[in-house]
């Protein structure tokens, strides 16, 4: 999932590293108590999207999503996920946090507004965005509401 | 869920920390633990292993908690005709594995590709795909039995089957059984949900045997139980018969769960009996341990 979040925001691999290991030390120090495993979770990714952030503002980086990015995750090897993927990639900032959230981890808008500390209609708002972006790039069936 | 919903899911899964993050995550953890405690005191050698032990329990649970809470099935839905599919959920309602426990059940899945799509959808694919139609004739009864090991968790489960299209377009009746009773199912070759059919049948006639089962259609069965129970409302256990049979709001309610609701006459149904393609639903197989 760190994994995950770093690379949309990120895009890089050696940032990655860097913000991975960083969320980790976080998590090391951390002498909060989690109250059960969905809200250790949620800590996780609220401190790994803030750890990308600062790690973007303090360095310049061009905000450009290249195949050789892509190319450089050895995973990605179907010409359709590099397709999706660079499609959520080339999204405004804003809009890659819901969409992965609600997407790829389930998160409903309600959620997502509290993990993201958001307001709910926010979050809607930039998921019927996001969606129709891609749908523009991506065309076929559409995203499901 | 949509084609390209899948692809998101599925071109973000191929997303991964390799061993080699993970390592050199690991390695700057420990250099870390070490340099923090360096101005001070030196600690026991035994502190400073629980340290970095501390510290690589953390990279686990962190790396493989979310593997854990994505991949790890946490509920299970038989679908029976007399295909027989099971589906396994992962704590989002997202299919982990599904698996076909006879022939019939293989020929469905060849068709169909439900890993990552909710329960919800993953039941409409599998309901309404080409090759199921042939078993879903006027005579056939079309079977869902959830499994979690948690009443509120299999009730929300029913809720969302019995809602499905596919579900009320096929009178589908949907059950809860014992978690406990998957693993026997499977040692005899049968979904948990055949199975749970045929505990039930056993308990009218001793003579019937799992493999006996295998060879029989859902309508084979219930129909068999129905014979036992001479022609009464099909409550096997504590289950309802809730008898509006309008097949758009299937016994959603937990009465069935819990045992406690309404013990059907059927009364709107042809000849009182409850077990009917639109009716009857929101039942507990089992052995009275709900």
């Amino acid at each position: 999932m760190i994994r995950r979040i770093c690379f949309y925001h990120l895009k890089g691999s050696a940032d990655t590293e860097d913000v991975f290991q960083n969320v980790f030390l976080k998590y090391m120090l951390y002498e909060g108590d989690f109250t059960d495993a969905e809200h250790e979770k949620a800590w996780f990714i609220r401190v790994s999207i803030n750890a990308c952030k600062d790690h973007l503002k303090s360095l310049f980086r061009h905000n450009t999503v290249s195949l050789e990015v892509l190319a450089e995750e050895a995973a990605v090897t179907r010409p359709d996920y590099k397709e999706v993927l660079e499609a959520v990639l080339a999204l405004p900032a804003k809009y890659k946090d819901t969409i992965y959230l609600h997407y790829y981890e389930g998160y409903s808008a309600a959620e997502i507004a509290v993990i993201l500390k958001s307001k709910e209609n926010t979050v809607y708002s930039l998921l019927s965005r996001g969606r129709s972006m891609l749908r523009e790039k991506l065309g076929g069936d559409g995203l499901d509401e | 869920m949509t084609d390209l919903t899948n692809k998101i899911h599925d071109a973000f899964d191929s997303v991964e920390a390799n061993e080699e993050l993970k390592s050199s995550t690991a390695r700057f953890l420990r250099e870390e633990r070490e340099k923090r405690g360096g101005g001070r005191v030196r600690r026991p050698a035994w502190r400073t292993t629980f340290a970095a032990v501390c510290a690589m329990a953390a990279l686990l649970v962190g790396v493989g908690g979310y593997y854990y809470t994505t991949r790890t099935p946490v509920s299970y839905v038989s679908i029976d005709v007399n295909p027989s599919v099971e589906l396994a959920l992962n704590r989002y309602d997202r299919v982990v594995s599904a698996a076909a426990y006879n022939e019939d059940g293989v020929i469905v899945l060849d068709g169909v590709d439900v890993k990552g799509e909710l329960y919800t959808e993953a039941i409409d694919t599998i309901v309404e795909s080409e090759a199921m139609r042939p078993y879903l004739t006027a005579n056939a009864t079309l079977t869902f039995t959830v499994a979690a090991g948690d009443s509120d968790k299999e009730s929300a489960i029913m809720t969302g089957i019995e809602n499905c299209d596919g579900c009320q377009e096929h009178g589908g009746q949907s059950y809860t059984a014992d978690v406990t009773s998957i693993a026997a199912a499977h040692d005899r070759g049968l979904s948990f949900g055949k199975y749970a059919a045929y505990l039930v049948l056993s308990q009218y006639d001793n003579t019937i045997t799992t493999e006996d089962c295998q060879s029989m259609s859902m309508a084979e069965i219930r129909e068999r139980i129905r014979e036992q129970e001479g022609g009464e409302c099909d409550n096997e256990d504590h289950g309802t018969c809730n008898g509006e049979n309008n097949g758009a709001n299937k016994g959603g309610d937990n009465s069935g769960q819990n045992g406690s609701g309404n013990a059907g006459e059927g009364d709107d149904n042809s000849g009182g009996n409850c077990d009917n393609a639109n009716g009857g639903n929101g039942q507990h197989y089992g052995q009275g341990n709900d």
